[in-house]
């Protein structure tokens, strides 16, 4: 294998995979979407946002680094994540109050996504132990960066940009251009 | 709504070209969008018991 792996280069690809954790819960939603023809309601698009916002973050690590700044913008995305999710369970958690979508594993989508934000939130805390992170190599250690950790980040921003333009074209359809109704109707 | 996956994308896009603080303003002013949108749709009967 090309290059030399050190922390920073090993926490980067952490990254992106973190990233791509987030990323992936978003195409599970499209799952339950056009699957299961569930359409989204404003708050799981907020979740979806906060989702997006926090694999924004970590994809700016993977791409230029791991910074404390990226680190700030992650955790901020998740934190706003986990209060519009812990929003939509307070909105149900009376019995009696009905739920919206229908559970996996005995939660609803709302919930999980509460778990997903939390568990970002500590994955997040534990990787700051690591200071060696944040020492930017100079030129000819990071010539020697693994070709292959450049390459999975810009896949991952990718990803993140597809999302992004997919979940505007299906918002778009659904709602238009302006806010959701509390209560959609239709998939797109 | 729509519209701030759009300014999400132009996040992603600053960052995929390069322009790494541009990417950050753009994805700081994204977050702010998002959460005034939380705020419209928070109900305005909110009683709090603290």
């Amino acid at each position: 294998m090309q290059g030399t792996w050190n922390t920073r280069e090993i926490v980067r690809v952490f990254n992106g995979i973190g990233a791509l954790v987030v990323f992936g819960v978003i195409f599970g939603a499209y799952g339950f979407q056009f699957i299961l023809l569930e359409p989204p309601c404003p708050l799981c698009l907020l979740i979806r946002l906060g989702m997006i916002a926090t694999g924004f973050g970590l994809a700016l690590n993977a791409l230029y680094g791991p910074r404390p700044l990226h680190y700030g913008f992650a955790l901020l995305g998740s934190i706003f994540g986990a209060s519009v999710a812990l929003r939509q369970v307070l909105l149900h958690v009376v019995p009696g109050t009905g739920s919206y979508g229908d559970p996996v594993f005995g939660f609803h989508l709302y919930t999980w996504a509460f778990v997903v934000f939390m568990t970002m939130i500590i994955a997040i805390a534990v990787v700051l132990f690591f200071p060696a992170q944040f020492e930017v190599p100079n030129k000819r250690a990071a010539a020697k960066i693994p070709p292959i950790v450049k390459k999975f980040a810009v896949f991952v921003v990718a990803v993140g940009m597809f999302l992004c333009a997919a979940n505007f074209i299906t918002t778009l359809l659904e709602c238009g251009a302006g806010a959701c109704p509390d209560n959609p109707t239709k998939v797109i | 709504m729509a519209i701030l996956f759009l300014v999400w994308l132009g996040a992603f896009g600053a960052a995929a070209t390069g322009r790494r603080v541009a990417s950050v303003i753009v994805g700081l002013i994204a977050l702010l969008l998002t959460l005034a949108m939380f705020r419209f749709h928070l109900s305005e009967n909110i009683h709090l018991a603290l």
